[in-house]
């Protein structure tokens, strides 16, 4: 029989790692004010409850993300075969690389540094909050880093062929510390918010700190080009090169110059900068958030209540009553969508991803208002097509809730139907925020796009809206608000899905590109049948729904 | 001069516009079990946190063991256990593996934890699901893995908020006896509770809250003297009832007399 007090994981490799970066960094963390044993239970700890809350997909999904960033290494890994100045290149490499990290983080993993999980025990025990929070930063600097080794794979394997033989040697310390860099300012940030702020508006500050953050990394850059005068920024960095340091990629290409042997004293000084600047700001934020952190991951939000009647219906509650026909589907579909608006691991990945996907269509609409000719026909209703991917993104985040010990409440209703409350709770979902999020937004993007564009709206409204439910229909969605959160997954069933909806967007964009070019305006005659395909997939989604719910794991309910 | 174990002074405490805590005085001595009582949002929990560090900003004067739990909070929870009312465990955990986690953080040896912990699990009729998940106890043996949990380190001061929750008949005549023996042996207990029977058999001293403001303190005694005499609810009753409870229960069978419509 297993020793009840040795714990299953004691030969994980993940947490092996993580506990190998603790030893690491143990000056750094003594300098913290951090207490080197707690923290390294906390840590473990943590790791352990991330594997065991997805047992059996992590063989699947870890893979999948490892192999997705690897492949976004080729770009940067391919530029070092045409750039031949060493600083350059790393200048590129490390704004590619360290751009991609920072998103993952605050879109992925910006709630490991925010959760409250761990303090209903770890709250009342003494172990300091500059430890809490040490045992968070190093938690998600774990998963980063793993991201990291697999984004930095092609630039490390190809530097060395023209850059410099010790290239791949030289990039090995400057990623591990731009990556600490990456993780050390958002945490940095999130610990800064809680002394300026207070613990009171901490968690609602950060959300949108990561949510603005987010729209700004996959969109923004389109818009803050009437913003900024670029040209205006270059030739002041030419003027003062001292301006560089304030890039964060530049110390650590400046690093890798120096190490490579191609620095001038410039590159040395920003290679200085490099060594310095990660810990210290991981020791910074660590610092800062060593008061009123429990408080402000603890606090709940005691607003006044809303004006309106409790029970008065919103306007989604009354779609509820068009949608969910039947009493125990209405109650799923009701019990959704009050989770969809309050639910804060929902919200928390839900805003990022809508805002980001926004600003990303905004920006397109953007472009295409200033392009001419058919071009600008054809890109403006492209802010449509994102809708089959942000519906399905949508409905796998809202498996997760903070809080799973609460589901137990539905447990002594006589819910002899539980595939009707099921299905009543995916369409609340659905219905309730992932569709009219993604059309809203799609809709005023193409709408600012162009005038006069209101036939290839419709067209692209109608096509999108009907592949959307084509995809929705085929997930494998748990019931709604009923898991705890994990980082490390994802649904493994729903890959297929995703992944038919990203090359559905691109379809539908070319499919309504050459109709344009070579059947217009005659394809607008296909919108009606595309409206036909809309109502089709509806009236086929909730069976689909009760099929699938005989086999989803309602085990809480049952 | 040993300080008191808990002392607040003019403590309060706000959510936005709504003060959960209004200028609450109260002092507990070691050795005492404090019944620490009232309604439901009167404020006990919100004073639980606060005293343990886990509530922060706030006004007034709060000391546990003579040590400020706003300038040291790590000091206050080393002396200090605490079982919280519905706490959220880790469910893929084990029992001991929680345990050792626990103890660990709490700076204790593992072979002390594991003794420790085998004895008092064993007195619970526990000792058998020491490699069991926590998903699959029931409430009342959740409710004694974090009483064990909480008397690990043999704290000072003794935070329990609704501990009986769950617990079967023996387990919950085992509880009241050892917070007495706990008392005896200097200990301070801070009895949060809506089971007044057994506050009124365990306490030597009683606190009600109501709204935010402490109302009443004193021995069961004290409070029948002020009060007239009669059990500890008849106490409660008249001074932090809501209204005639005649009429209150009047009004509930009313409202399940009510027509409802049929399934349309």
């Amino acid at each position: 029989m297993r020793n009840p007090w040795v714990p299953r994981e004691r030969h994980s490799l993940v947490v092996a790692f993580a506990l190998w970066l603790a030893k690491l960094a143990r000056p750094v963390l003594r300098v913290a004010g951090v207490e080197e044993q707690p923290f390294r239970e906390l840590l473990a700890l943590r790791i352990r409850l991330d594997l065991r809350a997805g047992e059996g997909l992590n063989r699947i999904t870890l893979p999948l993300v490892l192999s997705m960033s690897w492949l976004s290494g080729i770009v940067p890994g391919a530029a070092s075969l045409l750039i031949e100045d060493p600083f350059r290149w790393c200048l590129l490499e490390m704004a590619w690389t360290m751009g991609f990290l920072g998103l993952a983080l605050l879109l992925q993993l910006g709630n490991l540094l925010v959760d409250p999980t761990d303090l209903e025990l770890a709250g009342p025990l003494p172990v300091s909050e500059a430890t809490l929070y040490a045992a968070r930063i190093t938690h998600a600097f774990t998963y980063i880093s793993l991201l990291a080794v697999c984004v930095h794979f092609w630039p490390v394997f190809l530097c060395g062929f023209r850059l410099s033989p010790w290239g791949p040697l030289a990039l090995l310390p400057v990623a591990a510390l731009s990556t600490l860099f990456v993780v050390a300012a958002v945490a940095g940030l999130f610990a800064l918010i809680l002394r300026v702020f207070g613990p009171q508006r901490f968690r609602r500050i950060t959300l949108w700190l990561q949510v603005t953050v987010a729209a700004m990394g996959m969109g923004g850059l389109h818009l803050m080009r009437g913003l900024i005068d670029f040209e205006a920024v270059v030739a002041a960095i030419d003027r003062s090169s001292w301006l560089l340091a304030l890039f964060p990629p530049a110390p650590f290409a400046g690093l890798f110059a120096v190490l490579t042997g191609n620095g001038s004293a410039f590159h040395g000084q920003l290679a200085l900068l490099a060594l310095a600047v990660p810990p210290l700001l991981f020791v910074v934020a660590t610092r800062l958030a060593s008061r009123n952190l429990i408080s402000g991951l603890l606090w709940s939000d005691a607003r006044e209540p809303a004006r309106r009647s409790p029970w008065g219906p919103s306007p989604f509650q009354r779609l509820g009553t068009w949608v969910a026909r039947t009493r125990v589907r209405r109650a799923g579909y009701d019990y959704a969508l009050a989770h969809s608006r309050r639910e804060s691991v929902f919200l928390r990945a839900a805003y990022t991803q809508v805002f980001g996907i926004g600003a990303m269509a905004f920006s397109t609409a953007m472009i295409s208002s200033g392009a001419v000719g058919e071009w600008n026909r054809v890109a403006a209703p492209f802010a449509l097509y994102v809708l089959p991917l942000l519906v399905p993104t949508l409905m796998e985040l809202a498996a997760a809730t903070e809080e799973p010990g609460r589901f137990a409440m539905l447990k002594p209703l006589p819910l002899d139907a539980v595939e009707e409350f099921y299905a009543g709770a995916v369409l609340g979902v659905l219905f309730g925020t992932a569709l009219p999020a993604a059309l809203g937004i799609a809709l005023v993007a193409s709408l600012m796009s162009g005038a006069g564009l209101l036939g290839d709206v419709a067209f692209a409204a109608a096509f999108a809206f009907a592949t959307s439910l084509f995809f929705a229909r085929r997930m494998a969605v748990p019931m709604p608000f009923s898991r705890a959160m994990t980082y490390v997954n994802v649904n493994a069933p729903n890959l297929p899905v995703v992944l038919g909806a990203i090359v559905a967007v691109a379809c539908n964009v070319g499919i309504h590109a050459g109709l344009r070019f070579f059947a217009a305006p005659f394809h607008l005659a296909l919108t009606p049948l595309f409206v036909l395909w809309c109502v089709r997939e509806y009236r086929a989604l909730a069976p689909a729904l009760a099929r699938h719910g005989t086999r989803a794991d309602l085990v809480p309910l049952k | 001069m040993v300080p008191p174990a808990i002392e607040l002074r003019g403590l309060r405490k706000s959510f936005g516009d709504k003060a959960a805590l209004d200028g609450v005085d109260l002092v507990v001595e070691p050795g005492t079990v404090l019944g620490y009582i009232g309604a439901n949002g009167a404020g006990k929990t919100t004073t639980v946190r606060i005293l343990l560090g886990l509530l922060t900003p706030f006004e007034g004067e709060v000391r546990v063991a003579g040590l400020d739990p706003r300038a040291d909070p790590v000091a206050v929870k080393r002396i200090s256990g605490y079982v919280p009312e519905n706490a959220m465990l880790f469910e893929t955990m084990t029992v001991a593996e929680l345990l050792l986690l626990i103890g660990r953080l709490r700076g204790l040896d593992d072979e002390l934890v594991k003794r420790r912990a085998e004895e008092f699990l064993s007195v619970f009729d526990l000792k058998a699901r020491l490699a069991s998940r926590v998903s699959s106890l029931s409430k009342g043996m959740r409710q004694k893995v974090l009483l064990t949990g909480a008397l690990l380190h043999d704290p000072e001061v003794l935070f329990l908020d609704e501990p009986l929750t769950g617990l079967d008949v023996n387990s919950s005549r085992l509880v009241k006896d050892l917070l007495r023996r706990l008392a005896d042996r200097g200990k301070a207990v801070l009895y949060c509770s809506h089971v007044l029977d057994v506050v009124e058999r365990v306490c030597d001293r009683i606190a009600i809250l109501n709204e935010g403001r402490l109302i009443a303190q004193g021995s069961f005694e004290e409070l029948q003297e002020q009060r007239g005499g009669g059990s500890l609810e008849h106490i409660l009753a008249s001074v932090a009832s809501a209204g005639d409870e005649e009429d209150r229960v009047e009004r509930l069978v009313a409202a399940l007399g009510q027509d409802g419509d049929s399934e349309g």
